[in-house]
């Protein structure tokens, strides 16, 4: 990470969390919320409009209102909104957009932003999109951002979303579902496990058309791409981080027995004791579990590649541009812990503080004014008897090790402990070469 | 990276949802003996099959409500889940169907594996006495014997009524079974108190008849490998009354037996008590201490001490204990709620209106209070903690107040709800319903616990009534130390589920 550039947004970092901090509402409502309303009205009315066929009336139930139902996320705080971000994000969609401009109709389209460390994307099949603040963190190259865009662009092309609701309610309402309901309904005996039988067949259905449907998308999304300058290599780095990401996930290292040490107050091993479960098995043990539950929602990554590599010849031009995608990715690392601790997600605060100051992605004030406002909300939800609401509890068939540490953890801590380990915690960085008021206040709140 | 889904309802999902909807039979949590929640259990009717029969699914989930298990089970359409618990090697589920002659024990191991199948006889009748017996709080059909197997109880029908005492092992060891005699007069019933890898320790009760109010108590040690009488202790109401309500298992395997003593002739369920005591006995029967602790001389004093403003109260009014812990180093703590008759001045009233029809009289509730005795059960303090005052209405066949107390918590109408204990961090937490009168400000209903450690207390409250006046509060049992609180909003028809960490803070840094 470049130190000129990371210092200059050293103090927008500390007035942006500080600010954060006192009316964090700002992030997640756009100034212009009133065009923006206006905005997915008018493609909510563009999309009801375009919706034909002998299941119209109940396609249109489907997308009626979902205008009103993205308002209400919106104010929910689901997506983040930051002009520098949107600045940097628009250079690349420029970029996207000029170079395919007589295949593409982007006068309608809009980014959100979504407010998530998974990294994902999506398109609603109206001109809206989203981008997750995980998938900024997981590239490194405007070249890797920039072949997503253009894969969900293509399912838009290839109206994907439209014709996936189209089809699902064509199955559903289809003279051959309609008679094995009525034969369902008929049977005096097994109606349950004969209606199970029938919804995983559906599912399995539903589920086997993602795969076809997302390969075309990386198909006619690489055609796009191929028209810009960026380096058609990183088509196949973009899916490759994707699969990577999947088993590394959650899965850093996180050493809580070190970072919760202190001289002061030394961390106690029982802290992460774990307790006997019933059954001594690896997953779920469900006598009604449906075979189409075991599906991958996402297609085999490895499958895509080959897919891409069979139609394409991919050369690597060795260039690859990061005009853009640094000055988004320094915002959203820190946006993604400040969501988290706003959202009161306080097990992927901590996980994201320790495994992002461990990697050099945030500085040690930052880091220290975050896990002190973490410890403050995690003393304040234990007292009210609320921190399970927030922060789940440990799952042993979870594959989240880290986190499920993480989770232990804060359930396992006694509510004086908690106060302990922040008044260790803010006296050990206070009197750092750094004024931060977040430590004293904090450090004020645990010894009242 | 795919099109984003959006939520298809149609009228047809609609059916299906319609066809797969699931009614709830019974529902209840997996507790050990103390009073650690180790799971819980949804057993829900699935399916209809021929021929009378239904599918069920045994939903289970672990002490942190995530699940773990959905197994299948096919019985009776009349079948109810009655009883389960852990031992920490397999878990055991009761079944009970009317229509049938016996009770069903399924047990699985800890890979979910059924691996026993077992019936055991018992009439509709005596299945009515052991549902009774159960509902009122004197009897566990299931008792764990850790690591080891499982004590199954049940009602007999002989000449009287008596018992049954079946061990199924989960070890490898040997099934045994221990029951009433089958030619006495008496009504007899029994109930396990304490086990370990050697001994069973079980009270067993007395009574002449239906409608007799004089019950004898008699303890009953048994070899757990093979359900060996290996001695016995009368409590009889003519010689030496007691009513025993507690029994530990020392690391000698001393027995140690608490409860409430009475002169001799005295009716344990009726008369005053004597004050407290603590037997310990060897397992050959022989009696290596006998402490007591009388109410005149000791208690009194230690509580007017406690409690200045008390004026003397306890000549004009009771404790009823609830639980005796024994803790690590030895000491134990004693734990009741104090109580009197008064009369209800509505109660009054509406007797007087109806010719003698209504009650007139009720229980008082007020404090908490913990006795302190040490390894000797030598009296050394008493604690008292104060909560709002509980009026319950009290039938007019419950004429002694000592009596109308064993009615009122037999049907739970004490603020005490359970106790458990901690013996790794050598703590125990007792909980209670309070209602808080609380001046400038609306009376509250409250979920307090008081937690003990290191001779101190501290206290943790939970409000039941929310903010949100659509929302419906239940604190249940949880695992050691916290609770399960479920958020009812009946506007939204929402469901909120949490396990939550009681709150002490008493200087527990380093």
């Amino acid at each position: 990470m470049n130190k000129t550039c990371f210092l200059s947004f050293f103090a927008f970092f500390i007035s942006f969390f500080a600010l954060a901090q006192n009316s964090s509402d700002n992030v997640y409502i756009p100034e212009n919320f009133n065009s923006i309303k206006k905005y997915l009205s008018i493609i909510n009315e563009k999309q009801l409009k375009k919706v034909e066929g002998p299941y119209a009336s109940k396609i249109k139930k489907i997308y009626k209102d979902r205008d009103v139902k993205m308002t209400e996320a919106i104010e929910d705080s689901v997506y983040f909104f930051n002009p520098i971000l949107k600045e940097n994000l628009d250079a690349i969609l420029q970029s996207v957009y000029i170079a395919s401009d007589a295949y593409i109709e982007h006068n309608d389209f809009y980014f959100f932003v979504k407010n998530s460390t998974l990294p994902n994307a999506g398109c609603y099949g109206d001109g809206s999109y989203e981008i997750s603040l995980g998938l900024f963190n997981l590239y490194d190259t405007d070249d890797e951002l920039a072949f997503v865009i253009c894969h969900e662009i293509a399912h838009d092309i290839l109206d994907h979303s439209f014709r996936k609701i189209n089809n699902t309610v064509s199955e559903l309402n289809s003279k051959e579902t309609k008679q094995k309901i009525k034969t369902i309904e008929r049977n005096k005996y097994g109606q349950t496990r004969a209606s199970l039988a029938l919804i995983n067949e559906l599912n399995t259905d539903f589920l086997s058309h993602s795969k076809e449907v997302e390969s075309q998308a990386d198909s006619l999304g690489f055609v796009l791409f191929q028209k810009t300058r960026y380096n058609p290599v990183k088509a196949l780095t973009a899916l490759r981080k994707l699969k990577t990401e999947e088993d590394r996930f959650f899965n850093f290292p996180i050493h809580l027995d070190s970072v919760f040490n202190f001289k002061t107050y030394p961390f106690k091993s029982f802290w992460l004791e774990e307790e006997m479960t019933i059954f001594n098995t690896e997953e779920k043990i469900d006598d009604f579990k449906m075979s189409s539950e075991d599906e991958e929602t996402h297609p085999e990554i490895d499958f895509r590649i080959k897919q891409l590599e069979e139609q394409f010849t991919i050369v690597d031009n060795q260039q690859s541009e990061n005009n853009y995608l640094k000055s988004i990715s320094e915002i959203s690392i820190s946006q993604s812990i400040v969501s988290s601790i706003d959202s009161n997600l306080f097990d992927l605060a901590i996980y994201q503080l320790i495994r992002k100051y461990n990697l050099g992605f945030i500085t040690e004030e930052f880091y220290v004014s975050a896990m002190a406002t973490v410890l403050t909300k995690v003393y304040k939800a234990k007292k009210n008897h609320e921190l399970g609401s927030y922060v789940p509890r440990k799952n042993g068939f979870s594959s989240e090790s880290e986190l499920n540490k993480i989770r232990l953890f804060l359930h396992n801590l006694e509510l004086g402990e908690v106060r302990n380990i922040g008044i260790a915690f803010c006296q050990k960085y206070l009197g750092e070469n750094y004024q931060n008021q977040t430590i004293n206040q904090s450090l004020t709140f645990f010894k009242l | 990276m795919a099109g984003v889904s959006i939520s298809i309802v149609s009228a047809q999902e609609k059916k299906i949802s319609d066809l797969t909807s699931f009614k709830l039979r019974n529902s209840g949590t997996l507790m050990d003996k103390e009073m650690d929640v180790d799971g819980y259990y949804l057993f829900y009717e699935m399916d209809k099959l021929k021929k009378g029969q239904r599918e069920f699914s045994i939903q289970m989930m672990d002490k942190n409500l995530n699940e773990i298990a959905n197994k299948s089970y096919v019985d009776h359409k009349n079948v109810s889940l009655v009883d389960s618990k852990f031992n920490n090697q397999a878990l055991l589920f009761a079944f009970s169907n009317p229509g049938s002659e016996n009770y069903k024990a399924i047990i699985f191991d800890r890979n979910a594996n059924e691996v026993q199948n077992i019936e055991i006889p018992s009439n509709k009748k005596e299945k009515q006495w052991m549902s009774q017996l159960m509902a009122q709080g004197q009897a566990n059909m299931i008792f764990t014997v850790d690591n080891k197997g499982f004590l199954f109880n049940h009602v007999i029908d002989n000449k009287k009524i008596g018992y049954g005492l079946k061990y199924i092992p989960t070890d490898g060891g040997n099934a045994w079974e221990y029951n009433s005699p089958t030619d006495v007069k008496e009504i007899k019933m029994i109930n396990p108190i304490e086990a370990n890898d050697k001994v069973v320790i079980a009270l067993e009760m007395t009574k002449k008849s239906m409608l007799s109010g004089s019950v004898s108590m008699r303890i009953v040690v048994l070899d757990v490998n093979n359900g060996k009488l290996l001695f016995d202790r009368d409590y009889s109401r003519k010689d030496d009354p007691r009513f025993i309500t507690n029994a530990f298992l020392k690391d000698d395997n001393s027995l140690v037996l608490l409860g409430e003593y009475f002169k001799s002739g005295d009716n344990i369920f009726k008369d005053k008590s004597l004050g407290l005591f603590a037997e310990t006995t060897d397992l050959n029967g022989n009696k290596l201490n006998d402490s007591k602790v009388s109410w005149e001389d000791k208690i009194g004093k230690i509580m007017a001490e406690a409690d200045p403003k008390d004026d003397n109260k306890m000549s004009k009014g009771y404790i009823y204990f609830h639980d005796i812990i024994r803790n690590q180093d030895g000491s134990y703590y004693a734990i009741g709620e104090r109580y009197k008759k008064t009369i209800s001045a509505g109660g009054l009233a509406m007797t007087m209106l109806s010719r003698g029809a209504g009650n007139s009289t009720q229980l008082t509730i007020t404090d908490a209070v913990m006795f302190k005795f040490d390894k000797d059960f030598s009296l050394l303090d008493a604690e008292v903690i104060t909560k709002g005052k509980s009026r319950i209405p009290i039938p007019g066949a419950f004429t002694g107040p000592q009596l109308a107390a064993h009615y009122i918590n037999a049907i739970g109408g004490f603020d005490y709800q359970f106790t458990q204990i901690d013996t790794k961090r050598d703590r125990f937490y007792s909980s209670f319903i309070d209602y808080e009168r609380i001046k400038g400000d609306k009376n509250k209903w409250s979920f307090t616990t008081l937690m003990h450690q290191d001779g101190k207390f501290a206290k943790d409250k939970i409000y039941l009534d929310t903010p949100n006046k659509s929302t419906y509060r239940r604190v249940l049992p949880g695992k050691l130390g916290h609770v399960v609180i479920m958020d009812y909003d009946k506007k939204e028809k929402s469901l909120d589920i949490h396990l939550e960490k009681l709150n002490f803070e008493i200087g527990l840094s380093k």
